[in-house]
């Protein structure tokens, strides 16, 4: 019955949509260290940074209450 | 047929031929319907060959004429109503993603204009525009999909990379939410390390273009594709399924996930194949728009040091 089924209603799997399947996400989302981007670092240095400071006002200007330019 | 806990998909142009729906639009589906329509219109062995009618039989032609009319301007009325509908809904949804392009083009025009002003520029006040600018993007982003999916419980947010010196580790931490979640989120947030789970998978998704659909949240929890953190501990009800896509941009020297977008509900079943595209498309922007507002004021930096003509910043 499922393979009548599969052969009518199409699964993202059928079509080449799905790239992992449910069991091959979970044995890439076990911890592993992974190689060191010294790029990703020096951006989340950086983030660190500027949010771990203490915000101060800016001339608050949304995009919600501004005119099209 | 069940939809599995989590499912990675990406390119969702072709998601029109999946399901039920989809076999009936394909044209193996709309060629078997029809030959099955020809073969059965003489089969209803019930019906008897002939009628014969006894008698005579006056028929009222201006009620019949009236009826005919009445049935045929309903349903021309209704389809308007349903166009009218369908084609607000569509302005509506293009109007947030004009809006989404549009605050982020004005943002980094401020940040330009507050950079080569002689004011001097800080680190408290790049703080509150990045907020200001995560939080436009969220919400821009979460009224967009409302309108896309039909669901007013679509809640957005935006988790950045950020070093922990204690540990000297990568982890990623919630630093926008739309209106919608629970507002106590913020007090019990907690940060994803970059080497497990989410980041970690979307981090070795090497072509990066992959967006994880959550269906079921505990049934993924329990098959080791999902952790739970605090928040999912404290408000189950805050999400039932949802998006997550990577925010790949330029982190400095080269292109790495630099955040992750979520887009959540509250509902069941919400999220489909063809939501792929729109996710991956909001993902993008967001990442472009972080990436590149670090990198204009990187830029005035330099500039400012080798004598340029903006004035003093950080």
């Amino acid at each position: 019955m499922p393979r009548l089924f599969k052969m009518f209603f199409l699964e993202p799997n059928d079509i080449g949509m799905q790239k992992h399947s449910e069991k091959e996400v979970a044995s890439l989302m076990t911890q592993k260290s992974l190689d060191r981007d010294e790029s990703l670092k020096e951006f989340a240095i950086l983030i660190s940074t500027v949010f771990d400071e203490p915000a101060s006002l800016t001339s608050i200007s949304s995009g919600l209450d501004k005119s099209r330019r | 047929m069940n939809n599995p806990s989590v499912q990675h998909l990406a390119e969702g142009r072709n998601a029109w031929k999946l399901g039920v729906v989809g076999f009936f639009i394909r044209l193996k589906g709309i060629f078997i319907t029809a030959a099955i329509t020809l073969l059965t219109m003489g089969l209803p062995w019930w019906l008897p060959e002939s009628y014969t009618l006894k008698g005579t039989m006056e028929i009222n032609y201006s009620s019949v004429m009236f009826g005919f009319l009445i049935f045929i301007s309903g349903l021309f009325t209704l389809s308007f109503f349903y166009l009218r509908r369908r084609s607000i809904r569509s302005l509506d949804t293009k109007y947030y993603l004009h809006q989404l392009s549009h605050d982020i083009r004005d943002k980094q025009t401020d940040l330009h204009e507050k950079l080569s002003q002689k004011e001097k520029y800080s680190i408290g006040k790049l703080h509150k525009d990045l907020e200001i600018l995560l939080n436009e993007v969220s919400e821009n982003i979460a009224s967009h999909f409302k309108l896309l999916i039909n669901d007013p419980t679509i809640c957005v947010a935006i988790r950045l990379a950020r070093y922990e010196k204690k540990d000297k580790k990568i982890y990623y931490r919630t630093y926008a939410r739309s209106k919608g979640l629970n507002p106590q989120r913020k007090r019990n947030s907690e940060d994803i390390s970059s080497s497990k789970g989410i980041p970690r998978f979307l981090m070795e998704d090497n072509e990066g273009q992959g967006v994880l659909i959550y269906n079921n949240l505990k049934e993924a929890q329990k098959n080791g594709t999902y952790y739970f953190t605090k928040n999912d501990v404290k408000f189950p009800d805050d999400i039932k399924t949802m998006m997550v896509a990577p925010l790949n941009a330029w982190s400095g020297k080269r292109e790495s996930m630099i955040g992750l977008l979520y887009i959540t509900s509250r509902e069941s079943g919400v999220f489909k194949p063809i939501h792929v595209d729109s996710m991956a498309f909001s993902a993008d922007l967001t990442a472009a728009a972080v990436a590149n507002s670090l990198e204009i004021v990187k830029e005035k930096i330099k500039n400012n040091s080798a004598g340029g003509n903006y004035a003093k910043v950080i």
